[in-house]
């Protein structure tokens, strides 16, 4: 089922007739990557939002930096196909991934500081109410979810001739850099059978 | 609006990047640790804990094993149901001692300490090869903190996929 990206992203700003939303129901439950994708659609709503608040209220504006730093580190992106982004702020780091995601059509969920999450108007994932928490905790987990901690950063990926995509899962007290990458459907020479591989 | 200005020179550079090897960085503001970490031992050697997991979706729900990982239950994840926990293994962390693990796909996780910044914190590199050599993730390098974890996950797998759960610990 085909489905335009336009019509996913009217989708998620509730601008959608009946019909069209029918379809694109439809096209969810067909394809769940089109539901991470909306999801991803929320994550940036919730970055514009959280990032135009911030510079409506101290009047700080950063936009020339990043565009600075942006230009620096672009011609060494381009030649590989690694992205080195340890000397740019973690924050200029997820608006390049958002928007380089985006634009390459991958599914990015992407969150770097406590926006509110926003939930997707679309409908939930099937099959996640039959996920099981788990009944054992260590006693000293909780004590360390408290501890701030700076983040765990993804400095740089080559995926070579593959695609995957480097997104954050967030929960209500973690956030975990998570690097995808769908097997490309080339066998490895072993037995391993991947036919029915998702 | 500035940050659209900003949204769109972003968007504008991705066009600019080789589509198969697009590269991106991401940060968690927060990455809590696993039910196994526990609390760290400044004295004791860096390492990796790799959990192993096999997702599927045979309604069998999330192997009490694992620990608690919320993660799971948030897309992508939740896209399956179930999560078997195939293997946890430490991997010491050493400089120019690479560490190799093999997966239930036949693959090779490979991960080896690059740097120790400052105190608790650490810069590794992982990568997966398949058996003949060839390169799956070529290569990934990772700054965390001990107690902090990353995710590979989307290799295929007996009907599901396999999500590695990759954590420092001491």
């Amino acid at each position: 089922m085909s489905l335009s990206r336009e019509l996913l992203m009217r989708y998620h700003d509730g601008e959608v007739s009946p019909d069209e939303a029918r379809y694109v129901e439809d096209a969810l439950e067909q394809e769940p990557a089109l539901g991470e994708e909306l999801e991803a659609y929320g994550e940036l709503g919730s970055f514009v939002r959280a990032w135009g608040e911030a510079s409506s209220d101290a009047e700080f504006d950063i936009s020339d930096s990043v565009l600075d730093a942006i230009e620096q580190e672009a011609p060494r992106a381009m030649p590989v196909r690694t992205a080195r982004v340890r000397t740019l702020l973690p924050r200029v780091a997820t608006w390049v991934a958002v928007g380089a995601a985006i634009a390459a059509g991958s599914v990015l969920v992407v969150r770097s500081w406590s926006a509110p999450r926003p939930m997707p108007p679309g409908p939930a994932s099937a099959d996640s109410s039959a996920l099981v928490e788990p009944s054992v905790i260590p006693a000293d987990s909780a004590a360390l979810l408290e501890d701030p901690m700076t983040p765990a950063t993804i400095e740089s990926v080559d995926f070579g001739s593959n695609t995957g995509t480097v997104f954050v899962v967030s929960t209500d007290d973690s956030e975990t850099p998570v690097v995808w990458m769908p097997d490309d459907g080339e066998p490895d020479a072993d037995e391993t059978d991947r036919s029915e591989s998702l | 609006m500035k940050w659209a200005g900003f949204v769109c020179c972003s968007l504008a550079l991705a066009l600019t990047l080789p589509g198969s090897g697009l590269a991106l960085a991401a940060s968690g503001a927060k990455t809590a640790p696993s039910a196994s970490a526990g609390k760290p031992a400044p004295d004791q050697p860096f390492a990796t804990e790799v959990l192993i997991l096999h997702a599927t979706n045979d309604k069998k729900g999330v192997d009490p094993r694992i620990g608690k990982l919320p993660e799971l239950g948030k897309a992508p994840f939740s896209n399956y149901d179930s999560y078997e926990l195939v293997d946890r293994t430490r991997l010491p962390l050493k400089k120019d001692e690479p560490q190799n693990l093999k997966l239930p796909n036949g693959r090779t996780l490979q991960t080896r300490l690059l740097d120790v910044p400052e105190r608790d914190h650490v810069r590794i590199s992982a990568s997966i090869n398949r058996p003949t050599g060839k390169d799956f993730l070529p290569l990934l390098e990772v700054s965390a903190k001990v107690g902090q974890a990353f995710i590979v996950a989307g290799q295929s797998y007996k009907k599901g996929i396999l999500v590695l759960v990759i954590r420092v610990v001491r």
